[in-house]
């Protein structure tokens, strides 16, 4: 038995796909290959499938990990990756193989990317920096004890990074925290930054770009 | 890509992974070589319909040509209607987006009739007119609608809404039809033009050429066909299994749905001849597929969609000639591949330890009768054949081997029913019970449960029981109430199906074109997703009846004679009136007929199919 990790991107359609649906559609991925996937052993035996980290509904992702076990240690690392490649689902493409360094455990932030328009023309630009200048966005957390919890985005903002900027458009690059301690997901970020818009006059995407390690470097 | 203007609700729904396309095995071609666009309809949400085998089947037929593209469509969900309605996006097409509009044709599935206000919803969510005389006189102002399903045994009730209905198998008259589509559509003809030629396919049914009369009681005096349309239309039946079309893969769906698994159906049509089945005898003559077909093609599925299991369907499989040889077939490949075989409805008393041993390995999910009556009489009179004795003696054999559940499946307001079946009900279930603790084996500290799931009849176009009425919706709730009451062992639970729905299904089923003008009305007021119950809207139904003039109960609870027109008499299922009205009167007697391997009832069927029926050849008795 040998451990892999893979890398995989979520991009598109697949950015759709929930998390407990992501794990169904890639074992049968699996099935449709010649890759010898270790499985348990016992009277339900299943494939072993670690992730990374599960992205929010919604948001695409270019650098997905997932961590399996092959059963025969001599199956060629680039035989996975053209194996999965051949049966695969649109917005879901294989990277690269190789030995895992680090355990998910350490990964602590991701590094983002946002783009925000507006459908009807609108200036949303001005507002939106006005938020980011003001070092003060709210976002609202339920903790695991069912407390609501407010926390200042702004203070775990880091790297905040303008691409491209236009009244009705703004493209962004940043880093918040993504791990298994804590996590602040983008999604609530993005509301946060919204919040004087009607959700259906804007067009947003979110892409995770890389995970990140507590010394900023990437989680290999 | 999506449509930028979808892709922004998106994130606002719940489960947006059912309106994106985009799953394995979707089939996404370019536009610009297409000559038919067809929309396969599921009226209900996407994760009934998926699982849905004619879907599955028809979708890979249409789209093996090349010419010839179909998408899929399902009945948004309430979050995701809501925000189409708000934002004016049309209903679309999962694989290419584009509006309904843009589709040649639109057909809908009917399996069940409580979905018929899902159809015009989704019509008018489309921006199509729901009535057919409001779509215009040319091909391409609107996409021509056409409805099949079981429930087309009596589609009057969607007359004014559906242009053609496709009546029986769909394999040879889908391609027929759109090939006929196809040429009208290139030489630039009307839609009136159309349809007349599409009325001399055979099972193809265009209300619009008919007219019904009526006499002064509301029963029907006359239907008369127009344009040379003919007087009966004969239902479609695909003669050999084993070399018509039948899909190399399925499109695999994100989002867990009801059905996920590779499906097979072993055999069309059933040997039993229950009378109240509906399914039992709008799908005969009985035509067996070969081991050798099913094997072959569920593995080519299996591995096209990784799937881990395979369940073979039909209406009862263990009567299968060579259900044994098959199962052996498929576990040589299926076990080694981790793919389990499951097996509903099956009695399993027929098999060998060691077959038995390798099922129950796979599914143990629990033992299943489908008992239907309380008593031998009545279960003689519905000639549902089982016996007492094979229930227990099934359940000793289960009980022996470790189980401990058992499900049971009846029915209150069968015809003949008196007090004493309502309350056999309890008594067999009773008898159950007392079997588990007469084991001298049973496992220490173990308890028995008995399920009983009682459900309320509804008689059914082509069935022996299509002339009887149901009973009213009082007498249903005293009789539940009854068999509430003589329940005393605490092993045994009794879940009720809820009688408004099932009235409602029972008007509709053997409805007139007179329920068009109701559905339009209770679709107005609100009233989609009748078949759940949290948003089913009695109410709102009773009130379109009021309002349209029309009583309920001429519907749902009068006897019919039987020289009265029936508002299906046109719909020629092969099955004949007279073999329907010879099994109603062995029925009041409590008769039983035999089964079609023991000896053929000439039940009609097999007329359509060339005087074939492969339960008939296998006997010879005719
Ligand atoms: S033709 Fe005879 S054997 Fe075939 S289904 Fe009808 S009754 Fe049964």
């Amino acid at each position: 038995m040998r451990s892999v990790r893979i890398w995989f991107t979520k991009k598109d359609t697949a950015k759709y796909i929930s998390h407990l649906d992501l794990t169904r559609c890639l074992i049968r991925a699996f099935r449709r290959t010649d890759i010898p996937l270790w499985y348990t052993e016992g009277f339900n035996p299943h494939p072993h499938l670690v992730f990374g980290l599960s992205l929010p509904l919604g948001v695409e992702g270019e650098c997905e990990i997932l961590d399996i076990r092959l059963d025969d240690e001599s199956y060629p690392n680039e035989s996975v990756i053209s194996e999965l490649n051949r049966v695969t689902v649109p917005g879901i493409e294989f990277l690269k193989i190789a030995e895992p360094q680090f355990k998910p455990l350490f990964i602590t932030s991701g590094l983002y990317e946002m783009k925000l328009s507006s459908n009807d023309g609108s200036n949303i630009k001005d507002d939106i920096l006005n938020k980011i200048e003001s070092k003060n966005i709210l976002i609202y957390k339920k903790t695991k004890k069912g407390e609501i919890k407010e926390i200042n985005v702004s203070e775990h903002l880091t790297e905040f990074n303008i691409i491209k900027s236009e009244a009705n458009e703004l493209h962004f690059s940043f880093i918040l925290p993504a791990g298994n301690d804590f996590t602040i997901n983008p999604i609530l970020f993005k509301d946060a930054l919204l919040e004087n818009f009607a959700q259906e006059n804007i067009c947003w995407s979110i892409k995770r770009n890389k995970l990140l390690l507590k010394d900023g470097t990437e989680f290999r | 890509m999506l449509h930028k203007q979808i892709e922004s609700i998106l994130p606002l729904v719940q489960k947006p992974a059912r309106y994106t396309g985009g799953e394995l095995n979707s089939v996404v071609k370019n536009k610009e070589n297409i000559d038919i666009r067809f929309a396969f309809c599921f009226p209900d949400t996407y994760e009934i319909g998926m699982s849905h085998l004619g879907l599955k089947i028809l979708y890979g037929l249409i789209n093996s040509r090349e010419n010839f593209w179909c998408e899929r469509v399902f009945a948004p969900d309430c979050d995701m209607e809501e925000i189409m309605r708000k934002n004016n996006i049309p209903l679309f097409g999962l694989e290419s987006h584009d509006s309904l509009k843009d589709f040649d044709a639109v057909g809908f599935t009917l399996q069940y009739e409580l979905s018929f206000s899902n159809v015009l919803n989704m019509l008018d969510l489309a921006g199509i007119p729901v009535r057919s005389k409001n779509r215009g006189d040319s091909l391409s102002e609107n996409p021509i609608i056409v409805a099949g399903g079981p429930c087309v045994a009596n589609p009057e009730p969607l007359a004014d809404f559906i242009d053609c209905f496709q009546i029986g198998e769909g394999e040879e008259v889908m391609l027929e039809f759109l090939d006929l589509l196809n040429e009208y559509k290139k030489k630039k003809a009307t839609r009136k033009e159309f349809l007349i030629a599409a009325s001399h396919i055979e099972g193809i049914y265009v209300p619009a050429l008919y007219e019904v009369t009526y006499n002064e009681d509301g029963t029907i005096k006359e239907f008369i066909a127009n344009d040379g349309a003919p007087q009966v239309i004969n239902k479609r039946v695909v003669s050999d299994l084993d070399n018509i079309y039948y899909p190399e893969n399925f499109v695999v769906p994100f989002v867990e749905v009801v059905h996920d698994r590779v499906v097979h159906e072993i055999f069309r049509g059933c040997i039993r001849g229950c009378r109240f089945c509906q399914a039992g005898f709008w799908y005969r003559p009985i035509r067996e597929k070969s081991v050798e077909t099913i094997s072959k093609q569920s593995q080519k599925i299996a591995c096209e969609t990784g799937y881990d299991e395979l369940s073979l369907c039909s209406l009862s499989s263990s009567d299968y000639t060579k259900i044994t040889e098959l199962l052996e077939s498929l576990l040589s490949w299926a076990t080694p591949q981790k793919i389990n075989v499951a097996l509903p409805s099956l009695r399993i008393d027929n098999f060998s330890d060691e077959l038995r041993k390798k099922l129950a390995l796979v599914r143990r999910s629990g033992l299943t009768f489908a008992a239907e009556a309380g008593t031998q009489r009545l279960r003689n009179v519905i000639n549902k054949n089982i016996t007492e004795d094979e229930i227990l003696g099934t359940c000793r054999k289960a009980f022996q081997g470790g189980w401990t559940a058992v499900k049971l499946y009846f029915m209150i307001g069968l015809p003949t029913e008196t007090d004493e079946d309502v309350v056999g009900i309890n008594e067999l279930c009773q008898k159950v019970v007392e079997e588990f603790y007469s084991n001298p084996d049973k496992p220490k500290g173990k308890t028995v449960s008995v399920s009983a799931g009682v459900s309320s009849f509804v008689p059914k176009p082509c069935t022996p029981f299509q002339w009887e009425p149901q009973d009213s919706r009082e007498e249903i709730t005293r009789k539940q109430q009854l068999l509430k009451e003589t329940v005393t062992s605490k092993k045994i639970t009794f879940r009720f199906h809820t009688t408004d729905q099932i009235f409602l299904e029972a008007i509709f089923a053997r409805g007139d074109r007179k329920l068009c003008d109701v559905i339009e009305l209770a679709w107005k007021n609100g009233c989609t997703f009748d078949s759940w119950d949290d948003k089913f809207k009695y109410d709102t139904w009773i009130d379109a009846f009021k309002e349209c003039g029309i009583d309920t109960e001429f519907y749902a609870n009068r006897r019919r004679s039987y020289d009265e027109i029936l508002p299906w008499d046109h719909i020629n299922s092969g099955i004949t009136k007279e073999f329907l009205i010879r099994e109603n009167e062995k029925a009041k007697n409590a008769e039983t007929s035999m089964h079609c391997r023991e000896q053929c009832n000439a039940c009609g069927s097999n007329k359509l199919n060339g005087g074939k029926c492969d339960a008939l050849c296998k006997n010879m008795v005719h």
